[in-house]
């Protein structure tokens, strides 16, 4: 898929996946890093986080990591593919183009 | 073992369809554990709340959105631009319609199949969303609809009060609307009115409601006319050209909608006056059913004379930005200087003579507030019965369903093919008894309305509309909810495995399954004696209020109105008119007695005159009023007592021969009690206030009348003065303009209307006959409200009891049939029928006995909101609680007996085959 064909991501897939671009992680582990990355505003809940997970698996921009030790109760942990990457840095870049214009109409000085 | 929040989780989690379930396994709880964990942390016990109610949405939400994908589609762009592209062959969209076309044709199909509980069902669930649906459009009409005007919240009432006369809601009279008008600060409009019925045409003349007003209660009520111009001030000086104004309504009905009228002259009380024109529709003022509109007039010059004479009611509009209270203070700041720009006796002040304001709405629709949200609150409860009822049999259809389910599941159904199902089922009934619901309400309402037009106020806007319509929509997919969530709950995963290991044989009752269906019916019999019991207090404060004594004996009594022009009729002919119709209608067969009066008991407006009594001293200076004031005064004829049924207490009634004799009046037993105590009150004169220049003479009072309601029945009469209507025209050259005659005859009214009819036109071809009624219609329509609400509270407990004890009835049947086992075993070892019976029978009304000792308890809590509407009964009336008690155990029986007589007829040696022990 070419960069430009990437959708706009929904804002908490972005998340999932920025979560994952620092290590597998399992669900509850996304739930918490996504919660302190935006300071307590994105709270996903069970349910909803799970959906998305398997559409994101769906549409391959994340794999679960097949398990070595296959046990039961062991939790899933979550991979972000190279599409996944790639997806995540796009949308990182068109937020950043937007942050760039806030800057140029002096919205934001320069951190 | 599980904590209790991980067992609520995994009971939240079933929900969800079982491929995602199993996938997610453990992570979901945990997840889940783990919110609310930090939430409990973040805000304590109420966070632990909130999050609950989160995680049922979140589970909800997932349940649908996993079930039917289109529903994410709009919010997923992958999933979009996939269809975008064509490289999905079947949108998303098309899926979910087809599973839904699939799940309706499911439905159809399984309902079909038993036509019996469908028809049960929607029978059930018509009458409680119907019922629903009816008293909710009265509430939307009546109390949530706001007035018609613009900013109708800025529109307030203002009336004066009497603290030392006991009125707290009385009359304003013209120089003070004039004062309140000039001085006030609050209001940007105040205007006055005053209704009264006119006579409209001649040939025949007809009575429509009539409202003298002021020229600025347009701008009050800020509602431009449709066609022509609304009265100026000039139009209110004494003299001017006589105009009126239209109502739509008279304007299409009378006049055919044309638009010429506007500038011509019709009769308006025999006098001839100029159309100005016509108001939009639906335009009224207090809900008064004004149908013509004819200026007030004020004449400054009379002011300092009549400042007594109360009469009017005003309509204010708040400035913008104002709101009643600094209204109100500024009405104090003016009671304090009133003095000091209308010095005098009879002028507004801060402690004798109060005004008031209050919102107009309040004033309209503030007495059947509390008896509306009491009716939707019974309808409530109606429909919570029904849905206990339908829970139960739902839950009994889920049994046999049991092997239906497991087949399915076992064929790879996840749950949530399961609960898409039975949603649509659910919706599908639901929509169905929500259409029939809308069907009875509106057959239901028109008829209610049709027979109790008068008992509520604004009853002409109760309508099925819109809102109506959505809040039968909410309660109809509320309730399909319900439908498919119960039997969900109810089949739990091992329920579904344990039928599938079962096969074929027949499940016995769990006890917690029993538990649950008992539960239901103690609840729904609780609340069917809720409101047995608050429609019982109802039904016995009706009765007593029937049973109130009037003070005259109504059976046998017919009354009508005749009205005589002013123009036509001098006082004397007047007179004479009445005396001449009193001989004819004497003389017709079958009458017994006539006579005639100016107000019509048990409910007329109050006079409140002031009057002289030459016993009790007052050193006023002339030109002054005086203090004691007369509830109701009554200009009659000879034989009025008689004709009515009036027991005299004292003295005499009035004779022919007072007719040329001295001034003569009659009191009643209050207004000796109140004004000559320890006194004899035979022989005491007395004389109307309004007499300030001592030109009339004083009346001596020659007899005690039994006292008569005029003021409502269930109020207490007040004092009341006879004067003899013959007597008038020589002594103070006036005839009342309109009376009502009472004929007593042992014919019913419909053989005598003709008659009267015909009497009177005899006498003069163009006079309006009005209000010709039976007493007991007249005494009927005084109560009427409380009549309206006794009769649906009585049809909505009726409601709730039948099916409390459908419900009972239920539940015993299936118990019966879950038990026909045992109860043969117990038969073949020699259990005699008696003791079956009685098995059964204990149950149920042990059962019956629970639900009635908490509908008691809650009875005794609840009806305590009703006290203002009981009339000589207590909330906790004994011979209610115990006649309700009567009643509900005598159900209880009758609902128990057929199930608990077909246990006797178990078959021992048929069952034992049966099962193939």
């Amino acid at each position: 898929m070419a960069s430009r064909d990437i959708p706009t991501l929904p804002p908490h897939w972005f998340q999932i996946l920025l979560a994952l671009a620092d290590g597998d992680l399992h669900g509850l582990g996304i739930m918490n890093a996504v919660l302190d990355e935006t300071q307590g505003a994105t709270r996903l809940w069970p349910g909803m986080l799970y959906r998305n997970l398997d559409r994101l698996v769906e549409e391959g921009l994340i794999a679960e990591v097949p398990s070595s030790t296959p046990e039961a109760g062991r939790p899933r942990y979550f991979r972000l593919t190279a599409a996944g990457r790639r997806a995540c840095a796009a949308e990182a870049k068109r937020l950043a183009g937007f942050v760039e214009t806030a800057r140029t109409r002096r919205l934001l000085r320069k951190s | 073992v599980a904590s209790p929040s991980r067992f609520l989780y995994r009971r939240f989690a079933s929900l969800l369809p079982a491929a995602f379930r199993s996938a997610a396994g453990r992570d979901l709880e945990e997840a889940a554990l783990a919110c609310l964990e930090r939430e409990r942390r973040r805000l304590g016990r109420p966070g632990v709340v909130l999050t609950w109610m989160r995680l049922l949405g979140d589970t909800f939400v997932t349940a649908v959105v996993l079930r039917w994908p289109g529903w994410l589609d709009r919010r997923d762009p992958y999933a979009r631009q996939r269809r975008l592209a064509g490289r999905d062959r079947r949108p998303a969209f098309e899926a979910f319609m087809d599973t839904i076309r699939k799940d309706l044709r499911y439905a159809l199909r399984s309902l079909r199949r038993q036509p019996g509980f469908a028809f049960v069902t929607i029978l059930t669930l018509a009458l409680g969303i119907g019922a629903n649906t009816a008293v909710f459009s009265v509430v939307n009409g009546v109390l949530l609809r706001p007035l018609p005007y613009p900013h109708p919240d800025r529109i307030e009432l203002i009336t004066s009060q009497f603290p030392d006369i006991g009125f707290d809601q009385f009359w304003i009279s013209p120089p003070e609307f004039v004062e309140y008008r000039d001085h006030n600060q609050a209001f940007e409009a105040v205007g006055a009115y005053a209704v009264r019925n006119v006579t409209l045409g001649s040939d025949p003349p007809s009575r429509p409601m009539g409202a003298l007003v002021s020229a600025e209660l347009m701008p009050a009520l800020g509602v431009p006319p449709l066609r022509g111009r609304w009265f100026t001030q000039e139009d209110t000086l004494p003299h001017a050209p006589p105009v009126v104004i239209l109502s739509y309504e008279l304007w299409q009905r009378d006049f055919g909608g044309d638009t010429a009228i506007v500038g011509r002259n019709i009769t308006v009380n025999d006098l001839q006056q100029q159309v100005v024109g016509i108001m939009p529709a639906g335009f009224d003022v207090h809900d008064s059913k004004v149908e013509i509109w004819a200026p007030l007039t004020l004449d400054p010059s009379t002011f300092s004379d009549n400042r007594g004479s109360h009469y009017l009611y005003l309509v204010g509009r708040l400035k913008d930005g104002i709101g009643i209270d600094q209204a109100r203070a500024d009405l104090q700041r003016l009671l304090e200087q009133w003095q000091t720009f209308a010095p005098g006796a009879h002028t507004p002040s801060v402690d004798r003579h109060r005004l008031r304001i209050d919102p107009l709405r309040e004033d309209i629709v503030g007495g059947v507030e509390r008896a509306l949200l009491i009716l939707q609150a019974a309808v409530g409860f109606v429909l919570l019965i029904a849905c206990a009822n339908l829970a139960n049999l739902l839950v009994a259809r889920a049994d046999a369903r049991m092997r239906e389910y497991a087949l399915r599941t076992a064929l790879g159904a996840g749950r949530g093919r399961l609960f898409s199902q039975l949603l649509v089922e659910g919706l599908l009934l639901t929509t169905v008894a929500a259409a029939a619901g809308v069907g009875l309400a509106y057959a239901g309402l028109n008829g209610l309305l049709a027979i109790n037009s008068e008992a509520i106020p604004r009853a002409a806007g109760v309508t099925i509309d819109l809102p109506v319509l959505g809040f039968t929509l909410v309660v109809a997919i509320v309730t399909g909810l319900v439908f498919a969530l119960v039997p969900l709950a109810h089949l739990g995963p091992q329920r579904i495995s344990q039928a599938v290991r079962e096969a074929g044989t027949r499940t016995t009752a769990g006890a917690s399954r029993v538990w649950m269906r008992s539960t239901l019916v103690v609840v729904e019999v609780a609340l069917a004696v809720t409101l047995v019991v608050g429609a019982g207090l109802l039904i016995r404060s009706f009765l007593n209020l029937t049973r109130v004594d009037m003070g005259f004996n109504r059976a046998n009594l017919s009354t009508f109105g005749v009205i005589l022009p002013r123009t036509a009729y001098a006082p004397q002919q007047r007179a004479d008119f009445y005396d001449r119709l009193t001989t004819r209608l004497r003389a017709l067969p079958g009458v017994e007695n006539v006579a005639a009066m100016t107000g019509l008991p048990p409910l007329r407006s109050v006079n409140a005159n002031d009057t002289d009594f030459e016993h009790i001293p007052n050193n006023r200076p002339r030109g002054e009023l005086p203090v004691e004031n007369v509830d109701f005064y009554q200009d009659v004829t000879v034989g009025y007592a008689e004709t009515m049924g009036i027991p005299v207490i004292q003295g005499r009634s009035f004779e022919r021969g007072d007719v040329g004799g001295a001034p003569v009046v009659l009191v009643n037993e209050a207004l000796v009690r109140k004004f000559f105590p320890g006194r004899d009150p035979i022989g005491g004169r007395l004389k109307p206030g309004y007499d300030m220049f001592d030109k009339e003479p004083w009346f001596t009072i020659v007899g005690v009348l039994k006292d008569v309601k005029q003021g409502g029945v269930a109020e207490a009469a007040g004092t009341e003065l006879y004067v003899l209507a013959e007597q008038e025209p020589r002594l103070f050259q006036y005839a009342p303009s309109q009376m009502n005659f009472v004929v007593r005859s042992s014919l019913p009214l419909a053989a005598l209307a003709g008659e009267f009819k015909r009497s009177v036109q005899e006498l003069d071809p163009k006079l309006p006959i009005v209000a010709m009624r039976s007493m007991d219609d007249v005494v009927g329509v005084s109560i009427a409200r409380p009549r309206f609400l006794t009769m649906l509270l009585g049809i909505f407990a009726g409601l709730a009891l039948l099916l409390a004890a459908v419900g009972t009835y239920g539940i015993l049947a299936y118990l019966v049939a879950e038990r026909r086992h045992e109860i043969g075993i117990r038969m073949a070892l020699g259990a005699d029928r008696g003791r079956i019976m009685r098995l059964v029978l204990v149950r149920g009304l042990a059962l019956s006995a629970a639900g009635l000792a908490i509908g008691l308890a809650s009875a005794v809590a609840l009806t305590r909101v009703m006290a203002s509407l009981l009339f000589n009964v207590a909330p906790t009336d004994p011979a209610t609680l115990a006649g309700v008690t009567a009643v509900i155990s005598l159900v209880a029986a009758g609902a128990c007996i057929i199930p608990a007589w077909r246990a006797t007829r178990v078959d021992p040696l048929v069952v034992l085959r049966d099962t193939g022990a």
